[in-house]
């Protein structure tokens, strides 16, 4: 099993340690976004951008077929166990499975297919959001027992139907934005230091 | 009597099931019946002063509902209700989080998922995401000291402006330090021989007992209530 895709012990624990640092910065910028209703809109982005150094840290450590889709299917579970919405995980899985196809042809050096398979990766924060739409009761008796009455307000306010093209594209955006910071900040320190 | 100890399976079926109870607009007494359970749990794992704490945090949020809000307006009234209404729904899981964190050593969690036949490659990541968080949280402490000494401070104010430097400041020694930590743990646990291809023993005795029983059953009969109060999930 080991020696058919690859993954040693060294890896996986490498793997665990970036998604315990992936889910803090994650989780950190995600409950920033949750004070202000607009920053809602942008809270997939930004989630790109914040943890795009760590993941790029993340595949320029481990290289070995698998490590993307594990450390989806590992966020997605603890992302669902929080938020109890069975979309996250789905989503994870198809954006893992994704991702793990795209930087995987790169053979995980290719800067491109690692940026783009990143950004698609950061798509998978899409799953909660959609459920704004597709659930909406839910969501807006979820968020009013949590937020109040005129947090919920506000953001049915701003997400009508095509809301969701434009945080999608945020998403892809960020996780570029993400992506190119996170290789340049590698070259910058990472490498000096011989963590990259 | 053997000491009050859970299975590392029955604490997931809790953590699973108070998440599920908690979900949307429970009414009061339902609430009080969940959290005071999970205050039960952990008064009965030996940790009567974080039970207790927890009791009094319920009661002051439940104060800060019925009698602070009717009487405040605006903006106080906005953050009163944050912290007794918000935060209140957070509480039950917060509790029972703390409770299993506590009381479960890693190999324990490990030996459980190894009964329940999760393949090694999810174990072992999860295992070490789990060790990890505590590791982060004191590396950012670390950092934020060392920043201050510095003049570099992390505020609201350096976010909006510089958001960039900010983020390069917190992230790279962030990374620096806990990347080189998860290296010296993987040589450990090399050292301890996890990479062998034999099947691992354990010294963890992992087992039901009749508390299991009672857990669980106390569980069947939450998601029953909830399931009759209608407040459902997806």
């Amino acid at each position: 099993m080991e020696k058919k895709n690859g993954l040693e012990v060294k890896d996986l624990i490498n793997i665990g340690v970036f998604c315990a640092i992936y889910f803090v910065a994650m989780f950190i910028t995600g409950m920033v976004c949750r004070t202000l209703p607009i920053l809602f809109i942008f809270m997939p982005g930004l989630i790109g951008l914040v943890c795009g150094t760590i993941y790029m840290l993340f595949l320029t450590k481990v290289k070995k077929k698998g490590m993307v889709l594990i450390m989806a299917i590992i966020i997605g579970t603890v992302m669902f166990a929080i938020n109890k919405m069975w979309l996250t995980l789905a989503m994870s899985l198809i954006v893992g499975i994704l991702a793990e196809i795209i930087i995987s042809s790169g053979s995980f050096k290719d800067r491109k297919k690692n940026i783009l398979g990143y950004a698609v990766y950061t798509c998978w924060t899409m799953g909660p959001m959609a459920t704004i739409w597709l659930y909406r009761d839910w969501f807006i008796n979820k968020m009013t027992s949590t937020g109040g009455q005129a947090y919920v307000d506000a953001i049915m306010q701003i997400t009508p139907g095509w809301m969701f093209f434009v945080m999608l594209a945020f998403a892809l955006a960020g996780g570029v934005a993400g992506g190119f910071l996170g290789n340049s900040l590698i070259r910058k320190h990472f490498k000096k230091s011989g963590i990259a | 009597m053997k000491s009050f100890c859970l299975d590392p399976r029955t604490k997931l079926v809790l953590i699973v099931v108070i998440n599920l109870v908690m979900v949307t607009d429970i009414p009061c007494w339902f609430e009080s019946i969940i959290v005071s359970f999970c205050v039960l749990l952990l008064f009965l794992s030996q940790k009567s002063a974080a039970a207790f704490k927890y009791m009094i945090l319920f009661l002051v949020m439940i104060a800060g509902e019925k009698v602070l809000m009717p009487v405040t307006s605006g903006g106080v009234q906005v953050i009163i209700g944050l912290f007794s209404m918000m935060f209140r729904k957070f509480l039950p899981l917060i509790i029972i989080l703390h409770l299993v964190i506590s009381t479960t050593r890693v190999s324990e969690f490990s030996a459980a998922m190894e009964k329940m036949h999760v393949p090694k490659e999810i174990i072992i990541p999860f295992s070490v995401m789990f060790r990890f968080f505590p590791t982060v949280h004191e590396e950012w402490d670390a950092i934020r000291d060392a920043m201050k000494m510095r003049g570099i401070g992390i505020s609201a104010g350096n976010m909006i402006t510089e958001p960039i430097h900010t983020l390069e400041y917190i992230l790279v020694p962030l990374l620096n330090s806990t990347v080189r930590i998860g290296e010296e743990l993987s040589a450990a646990s090399l050292a301890r021989g996890l990479d062998t291809p034999e099947g691992r023993t354990n010294f963890c005795r992992i087992g039901w007992s009749g508390y299991d029983l009672f857990v669980i059953a106390a569980c069947v009969i939450l998601l029953l209530l909830s399931a009759g109060i209608g407040s459902f999930i997806l």
